[in-house]
């Protein structure tokens, strides 16, 4: 029982990283925008957060594998298929020479991922609750 | 202002080529002379679309900035964002900064320049004096600025102008220049800096290079040199780097060589390394006398191009400059190494456009000419060779920091040394300016879509440029946003720059374009010649993400769409092929880029000479990117030469661009952007080749000739005089080749490039006609 609750902990914890990954990137778009930065300094950030994000994402697609929860995985298998293809096709790193022409597109996907993230987060901490809170009512039986 | 006489209509009378068409229906021939006749009017008008006189109650059309400066491609802007897309234009302009002996007012403030306070634009003609001239309205934002009290003068009650309007060149003209008060640096302004990196390997000894560049380097120092700041530095590399100590207290130059490739460190400190040059001026001069002797037994093969690039920069970083890179070979050494990728079995297949994208280890290049660019450094590469050196990758740098790609191919130096000497001399002569920005801005309701050219984008719309000079120009595509209300709107353009001669300057064109809300209004105030350009430098960007087939078909389908839309809105009756005045010739220009060597279909056409091609439309003027698409072929045949003109450079009307216009019995010259060629029939008569070379056969001709020779008599004087004009008129120095028609490599130099003919596995001009009636019918049903 208590595995079943840590695959959601530790999904709940993947979540905020991600979640803090995308606000950065979003901050430093914004930052590019008003001139705070410039395009190889924020190249060099947000390509840095790039294998973090997919290692947290990977981690978190794994542990429900583990934990047998087939909805969220295929919840998740959107953005795990698009990691991939930008990943095949190369086009996951940012270059600091077309970048102001891709913010308009980079800046939409951030706030999509952005609010997929933040329903997941949610979807997930009711899930965990449930999950107690039923293990909680059957052990009571 | 002294402006270059510009050609007039480079096309031909149409209604002979014509003649020979075959067209089944002789509705279709009817129509096809129609159109042709109306292709003949339409050059029998300037090729300059008319300039609409900027609206307003005080405005005079000598207000906006001239069409050599800022060229649009439709002097209109579509009201609303929907207008824009309805009529498939595309809506921008090309602006080309510096053009020789040009005069351009200059004007010092003696406080602040003024500036509008929120959008930061400069003052133009075209701001509104409010208040009896004591605050003004901004044109771009509509923000009404206070006037200070030193650039206060009341209004004149007639014409509502200001009463100081002629001792104020801002308010007068759309293209003036500012002298930018310290505000406007970061460091004091720099010195022009003149960094080469020379491939000192067998290959560029063997061809002549070395010498070349040695000797025309010391011409420079020794004829051309004036400037006492000038600051100059040399690196030679072919598997190791090599840097040469040329303080002025040395008796003579020291070479150094750094064994280490990976990490560049310099062994001297770097102003003994880059020097003032009218202080080392003996030194250098011994340096540029031994080098080719220094190297002249060499037996190295390898290049380590990358890692002198990363010398150059460590040497170059405290001040900026530009490089003058001379490459032979594919960089095999050190850092940047790459991997010969021009697979034959690729060309004229579908992943041939993966050879024009950067090389994967191609990082290097980028981050290295991101760096260079950061440290206001620019890279010209010249390119002495036939074989494979991956330029789309080494590209990079000259495309990055706002250089230049000269490409020889095949360099042999009895071929062209003198086209190496010119450039380079023009290359060091020509106005720089150095350390600049560049920003366009657009009033409400316009905004900046995309820019052309070679640059980098530090920050919102503004572009990096370490250098600029009267080579380069930049496309600027707009795009709608909100609905314009006003009847005209703005654009300006301003480079923050510093002069050779270390004044920190800006310089600022200013537009007025009307706004219009039909699709009509819009097609009949098209020039031509900018919209191509335009469409050149999309299909540009297009090729570095879909296949040179589709870049092709796009550019097509471009012209489809805009006879299209013209034929629906404009003239639903017209012929089957209904063209605007303004854009007779479209259908050529279009046909002519499609077989543009940097476009064109076929399996003959190397990658590097693609890359190349590229480089050049990507910065061209307007008038050199379109007689580069479509260049000139003129008939120097005695009989074809205009008599009874008193000027012996009266060129005749140039010819189709099709091989059945090659009379094997005469003299052709054919002009593009980069080269004149002297085309020599193979039947040429004896009489002819004796008047014009000295010479008894064909066999005779020395195609080696740079220079025609001078022989006395009236025929040779007038094609030197027509073939120096043909030269004179372009903004940089053209090279002059003579070729034999009866030599097929030299035959094909021209023929090659002749777009009218079916050629490269498209179809010939008439073919295409017939084809787009074809298409537009199929859309019309």
């Amino acid at each position: 029982m208590l595995f079943g609750a840590l695959v959601w902990l530790f999904a709940l914890f993947a979540l905020s990283g991600l979640i803090f990954f995308v606000v950065v990137a979003l901050v430093s778009f914004s930052d590019l925008d008003s001139d705070y930065t410039n395009p190889v300094e924020l190249c060099s950030r947000l390509n840095g957060l790039l294998l973090p994000e997919y290692a947290l994402f990977g981690a978190m697609v794994v542990a429900f594998l583990l934990g047998g929860c087939w909805i969220e995985i295929v919840l998740n298998l959107p953005l795990l298929v698009w990691f991939c293809q930008a990943y095949v096709r190369r086009e996951h790193r940012l270059d600091p020479t077309k970048v102001f022409q891709q913010m308009p597109t980079k800046r939409m996907e951030a706030y999509i991922k952005l609010g997929f993230f933040m329903v997941s987060f949610f979807f997930y901490l009711y899930r965990l609750v449930f999950y107690l809170v039923q293990g909680y009512l059957d052990s009571d039986d | 202002m002294q402006m270059k006489q510009k050609a007039s209509a480079p096309f031909p009378p149409l209604p002979e080529a014509f003649a020979d068409m075959s067209i089944d229906s002789a509705t279709e021939k009817a129509q096809a002379q129609q159109q042709a006749q109306a292709q003949a009017q339409a050059q029998a008008q300037p090729q300059q679309a008319h300039r609409p006189t900027p609206a307003g109650p005080t405005f005079t059309p000598e207000m906006n900035c001239p069409q050599e400066y800022l060229s649009m491609s439709v002097n209109a802007i579509p009201a609303t964002a929907q207008l824009l897309t309805k009529s498939a234009l595309p809506v921008g302009c090309v602006i080309h900064p510096l053009i020789t002996d040009a005069e351009i007012p200059v004007v010092s403030f003696s406080g602040k320049i003024v500036r509008c306070r929120v959008c930061r634009t400069y003052i133009n003609p075209f701001v509104q004096w409010t208040d009896h001239g004591h605050r003004w309205r901004c044109n771009m934002c509509d923000f009404i600025n206070d006037v200070g009290g030193d650039y206060y003068s009341p209004l004149s009650v007639t014409s509502g102008l200001r009463r100081d309007i002629n001792d104020r060149p801002e308010l007068k003209s759309g293209y003036v220049e500012f002298i930018a008060p310290s505000e406007y640096m970061v460091r004091p302004p720099m010195p022009p800096v003149f960094f080469f990196v020379i491939d000192v390997s067998y290959q560029s000894v063997a061809s002549g290079m070395l010498a070349t560049v040695a000797s025309s380097v010391r011409r420079f120092v020794n004829e051309y040199h004036e400037n006492p700041r000038t600051r100059f530095g040399v690196v030679t590399f072919d598997n190791t780097v090599h840097f040469y100590n040329l303080k002025s207290s040395l008796s003579q130059p020291q070479m150094l060589t750094v064994p280490d490739l990976q990490n560049m460190l310099l062994p001297v400190p770097e102003d003994e390394l880059l020097v003032n040059l009218s202080e080392s001026k003996q030194v250098v001069l011994q340096l540029l006398e031994k080098l080719p002797k220094m190297f002249a037994g060499s037996q190295q093969v390898g290049c380590a191009f990358g890692s002198a690039v990363q010398a150059a920069a460590q040497v170059t970083k405290r001040v900026g400059g530009k490089l003058l890179c001379f490459l032979t070979g594919l960089p095999t050494h050190g850092e940047g190494k790459l991997n010969r990728r021009d697979d034959a079995k690729l060309l004229g297949t579908d992943r041939e456009h993966t050879l024009l994208c950067p090389a994967d280890p191609g990082d290097f290049y980028k981050s290295a000419a991101l760096e260079l660019s950061r440290l206001q450094v620019t890279a010209d590469l010249f390119v002495c060779t036939s074989t494979y050196v991956d330029l789309s990758t080494v590209g990079l740098l000259p495309q990055i920091t706002g250089g230049q790609v000269y490409y020889y191919s095949g360099f042999a130096a009895q071929r062209h040394a003198t086209r190496l000497s010119d450039d380079l001399l023009d290359n060091l002569t020509r106005t720089t300016a150095w350390e600049a920005v560049f920003r366009v801005r657009c009033s409400k309701g316009l905004r900046v879509h995309a820019h052309f050219g070679h640059f980098f984008i530090r920050s919102t719309d503004l572009l990096a440029l370490p250098t600029v000079d009267t080579s380069k120009s930049f496309g600027i595509q707009l795009s709608v946003v909100e609905t314009i209300t006003q009847p005209q709107a703005y654009i300006q353009s301003a480079l923050l720059y510093t002069t050779s001669a270390g004044e920190r300057r800006i310089r600022v064109f200013t537009s007025s374009i009307p706004v219009v809300s039909t699709i009509a209004a819009l097609y009949s105030a098209v020039n031509e010649q900018t919209l191509v350009d335009i469409v050149a430098r999309m299909a540009i960007e297009k090729l570095s993400s879909a296949r040179l087939s589709d870049t092709r078909e796009a550019i097509v389908r471009k012209l489809i769409d805009l006879l299209t839309v013209y034929r629906s809105q404009v003239t639903p009756s017209g012929g089957a092929l209904p063209l605007p005045e303004q854009m007779a010739n479209a259908p050529l220009y279009t046909l002519a880029l499609v077989k543009h060597p940097a476009f064109r279909g076929g399996s003959d056409t190397r990658p590097d000479e693609r890359a190349a091609q590229l480089a050049v439309l990507r910065v061209a003027p307007v008038d050199e990117a379109c007689v580069h698409m479509h260049p000139r072929l003129i008939c120097l045949s005695p009989g074809s030469l205009p008599s009874g003109d008193t000027d012996p450079a009266t060129m005749p009307t140039p010819l189709a661009l099709s091989s059945a216009q090659l009379d094997p019995r005469g003299v052709f010259l054919f002009e593009d952007a980069q080269s004149v060629l002297l085309l020599v029939g193979r039947a040429t008569g004896p009489q002819l080749l004796g008047q014009l070379f000295g010479v008894e056969a064909i066999t005779d001709v020395d195609t080696t000739m740079t220079t025609l020779p001078e022989v006395d008599n009236d025929y040779n004087r007038r094609v030197r005089a027509i073939v120096a004009a043909a030269r004179a008129r372009h903004a940089w120095p053209l090279s002059l080749q003579v070729c034999r028609e009866d030599v097929p490599a030299e035959r094909a130099l021209v023929v090659s490039r002749l777009v009218s003919d079916h050629s490269h596995g498209f179809y010939s001009y008439h073919e295409f006609i017939a084809q787009l009636q074809r298409q537009l019918s199929l859309k019309s049903k």
